[in-house]
């Protein structure tokens, strides 16, 4: 059963993926808020993140790894930048 | 045998992630406030990235690339998710985004008024 089960559901994972990476896209689009709009940054990251993960399970390769540190390093660094300039503040408060 | 418990685990890893990523979507498009997306946008896509991140630990762990790397970064996105989703969900707090109207409980005051004061709440 191993790697046909594993290949499918890694694949329909990726399908569920690329879903909220369109559902992060419409709240980006969308958001009545500036809150929104960092909020759906976030969930985007996280689903690219996700199907750097997935990609790696479905081609067999640990490269992708890397890429999803990067990304999760990347995105908190922005969310909390955004976060602060929503607030008005610099980045960084002494 | 063996195979077969590590095939179970990853295939267990990867419907949780897929759920919870499925969850997270859904409470994107479908909560009525600002508040309510963070909840399903913060938590829900921390455990599906933690599933998807130890069902390929275990996947490329099992086949010999090594899983030190799966777990720094799963470690790292269970720091700083949350995180993220609190320093958004107080900006917008301290900027005097409203709530849902059928929100029962505000427990630092009506959302808005201290922005009014200067936001100094920390």
């Amino acid at each position: 059963m191993s790697p046909d089960v594993i290949n499918f559901l890694a694949r329909g994972a990726m399908f569920i993926a690329g879903l909220a990476v369109a559902a992060a896209l419409y709240r980006i689009i969308q958001g009545p808020t500036v809150a929104d709009r960092v909020a759906g940054a976030d969930l985007l990251s996280s689903s690219i993140m996700a199907i750097a993960i997935l990609a790696g399970i479905v081609l067999q390769t640990h490269a992708y790894v890397d890429v999803v540190m990067a990304m999760a390093i990347l995105g908190f660094f922005a969310t909390v930048a955004f976060a602060k300039y929503i607030l008005g503040g610099r980045p960084i408060d002494h | 045998m063996q195979a077969l418990i590590i095939d179970w685990i990853v295939v267990a890893g990867l419907v949780i992630g897929s759920f919870f990523l499925a969850v997270s979507a859904i409470g994107t498009l479908r909560m009525p406030d600002v508040y309510g997306r963070l909840h399903a946008i913060t938590k829900a896509s921390t455990l599906g990235l933690a599933g998807l991140l130890a069902a390929s630990a275990v996947f490329h762990g099992a086949a010999g690339r090594g899983f030190v790397a799966e777990a720094v970064a799963m470690w790292f996105v269970l720091m700083t998710n949350p995180v993220g989703g609190h320093m958004i969900a107080r900006s917008a707090y301290l900027v005097g985004v409203r709530m849902w109207e059928d929100s029962v409980l505000d427990e630092l005051g009506r959302a808005g008024e201290h922005a009014e004061m200067g936001h100094d709440i920390d």
